[in-house]
């Protein structure tokens, strides 16, 4: 384990992280978000010992690293623990091929040729392996950056925001990567640009903020945060402007939404809900929720649901269509700040009933993902909801 | 009389000029690749001494012409000392001043220039000190000096001509001469023309294919 104890630097004076500690496991995605200036970078610089703190612990597996050292010659930590940065820094003189073979040497086994070959083929490089770096495109530069990492077989691999220029299908791939990549034991830290990509593959998140942690915790934590007004200010901005996202006001809307979802949805499809304490669904439906279940039950869309209290509606449901409604019930100590309903087609809405039925609608299917998985954990916890 | 027929008729004198010519490009080229690479690593390593001096030395001899700087070599500076130099040597010295704070000037530019975050990418790939000099740092830096290296030669190579002004007997004084006695500028000027051409065309030529093919962009630093 990478583990990182009270971690403190200074720059001009300025503490640029004050007191940080951390651990990243092997097989883990751990995400570094902040806004910027928040210290992300220079952390994982720390990490790496590019930069060394002026005090704290770093402990790598066995190595033991107390500051202040002056110096951490014959002592590295490299390529155990190694780098991609957000520029890249492939050797311009090389060939892509080149660059990735260099830190290996010049006799290279035919095991590790294998590796080569097998991370050439899952980067899909064949196309381009022999080009300089600047005739290659930024995308296949950042897998070049990536796979020369890997071909050192690093136990821990921290990443600098290696997706802020690449667009969103290149990016995609990247991370999908990272995920193949986190499976074979190797412990990942990445300082984070796009937010709905870290929550998507991170494990854990942590939020930065003038060079302290503000918050560590599981992604949807942190779409949910309500209660630190830095973090849910900083996830709403992330999100501004999203063509993604759109709100439904009133009885009439929320009706005629609901009504259009049932029609859109495929059908035997799932939806995944997750109650709010005090809720009332069936109220702002009115009397078009007939229609919305008889469509429901015909399509044969099943409702898993987790709720904290429950009426005669909910067991009706169960008693006549027992296939098609999943409840379980979970404690109050859990709170939600609104319904949450997540759809199979990767659609996410949020509804508050009262005073106005509202739906915030969220198409994107990573913010989706992270919330089933928070439908998962909820579940763990929940009890299943039985007929009297 | 054709170009053919002069150099036929004086290729004895013109010979003799070229190879003095030459000795005295090899010289300059010489010393100034050798004493300026060398000035050059030491200014970058040493900035605030020998650096700044260079840069100072470098920047008074911008202002000051190359025909001014060797009469003032050869006139004013023998006077002083009381001494007799050679004009070969006078030349030779002052142009080589010239060529080792042009070429110091390359290599520390080049020097000051290069992304430390390519010497960074070699240490986290685990490689050693040695390995990231021979392999990343000389080679990168040598593909970004060379073509700069070899116009600054060949312009030294043009500069010889000057040597000429302070009674060296190189390509250009023996042309002169051959002029004087039998008046056909046309025919000795063109000749002369036609070897510098041979001469620095192809390395100029170099430079340039040299920078298109082996320098490479460094602004995705």
């Amino acid at each position: 384990m990478l583990q990182i104890e009270k971690i403190c630097k200074k720059f001009a004076g300025n503490h640029v992280l004050k007191n940080i500690s951390l651990d990243i496991k092997p097989g883990t995605i751990t995400c570094v978000i902040g806004p910027s200036g928040a210290g992300k970078t220079t952390l994982l610089r720390t990490i790496g010992m590019l930069e060394l703190p002026e005090s704290g612990r770093i402990t790598i597996d066995d190595e033991k690293y107390d500051f202040p050292l002056k110096s951490i010659a014959g002592r590295e930590p490299w390529p155990k623990t190694t780098i991609v940065f957000q520029q890249l820094f492939i050797w311009p003189h090389l060939t892509i091929r080149e660059n990735i073979l260099l830190p290996i040497g010049k006799n290279i086994s035919s095991e590790k040729y294998k590796q080569f070959e097998k991370l050439v083929a899952t980067f899909k490089m064949n196309s381009f392996l022999d080009r300089y770096p600047n005739q290659a495109s930024l995308g296949q530069k950042q897998r070049a950056a990536i796979v020369r990492a890997l071909m050192l077989n690093p136990k821990y691999l921290l990443l600098d925001e290696i997706t802020a220029s690449l667009d969103v299908q290149q990016a995609t791939k990247i991370l999908s990567h990272l995920s193949l990549i986190k499976e074979q034991g190797v412990g990942i830290l990445m300082v984070a640009h796009d937010i709905d990509f870290a929550l998507s593959i991170a494990d854990k998140v942590i939020f930065m903020d003038k060079g302290a942690i503000i918050k560590e915790g599981k992604p949807y934590e942190f779409l949910m945060e309500s209660e630190n007004s830095k973090i849910s200010k900083f996830i709403q901005d992330a999100f501004l402007g999203s063509p993604d996202i759109r709100i439904y006001t009133g009885a009439e809307e929320f009706q005629a939404y609901h009504l259009n979802l049932m029609k859109q949805l495929p059908a035997g499809s799932t939806a995944h809900i997750i109650g709010a304490v005090g809720d009332t669904w069936y109220t702002p439906m009115g009397e078009k929720y007939q229609e919305y279940l008889e469509s429901r039950i015909k399509k044969k869309i099943v409702w898993k649901m987790l709720m904290y209290e429950h009426g005669a509606e909910e067991a009706q449901l169960v008693k006549n269509n027992p296939q098609l409604n999943i409840f379980h019930v979970i404690s109050r100590d859990v709170k939600n700040m609104a319904n949450i309903n997540i759809m199979s087609n990767g659609i996410m809405i949020l509804q508050i009933f009262n005073p106005i039925p509202t739906i915030i609608e969220i198409k994107n299917p990573i913010i989706a993902k992270s919330y089933l998985n928070y439908y998962e954990d909820l579940l763990k916890s929940s009890k299943p909801f039985e007929v009297k | 009389m054709s170009v053919i027929e002069i150099i036929i008729k004086y290729h004895e004198g013109l010979l003799g000029g070229l190879l003095v010519t030459l000795k005295l490009c090899a010289i300059i080229w010489t010393l100034g690749i050798i004493a300026g690479i060398s000035f050059g690593y030491l200014g970058f390593r040493h900035k605030l001494w020998i650096g700044n001096t260079l840069r100072s030395f470098s920047f008074l001899l911008s202002g000051v012409p190359v025909l001014v700087l060797l009469f003032w070599l050869h006139y004013p500076f023998q006077e002083i000392l009381q001494i007799n130099i050679d004009p070969f040597i006078t030349a030779a010295a002052a142009l080589s001043i010239i060529n080792i704070l042009a070429v110091s000037d390359i290599v520390r530019d080049a020097l000051v220039e290069f992304p430390n975050e390519y010497i960074i990418a070699g240490q986290v790939c685990g490689l050693k000190k040695r390995q990231i000099y021979l392999q990343i740092q000389f080679p990168i830096i040598l593909r970004k000096i060379i073509p700069s290296l070899l116009t600054t030669q060949v312009s030294m190579l043009q500069l010889t001509l000057f040597a000429s002004l302070i009674s060296v007997e190189e390509i250009f004084k023996v042309a002169q001469r051959i002029n004087a006695s039998i008046y056909r500028p046309i025919e000795i000027y063109s000749a002369l023309a036609l070897f510098f051409l041979l001469i620095c065309l192809p390395l100029n030529g170099l430079a340039i294919w040299l920078k298109h093919n082996y320098t490479r962009n460094l602004s995705e630093k």
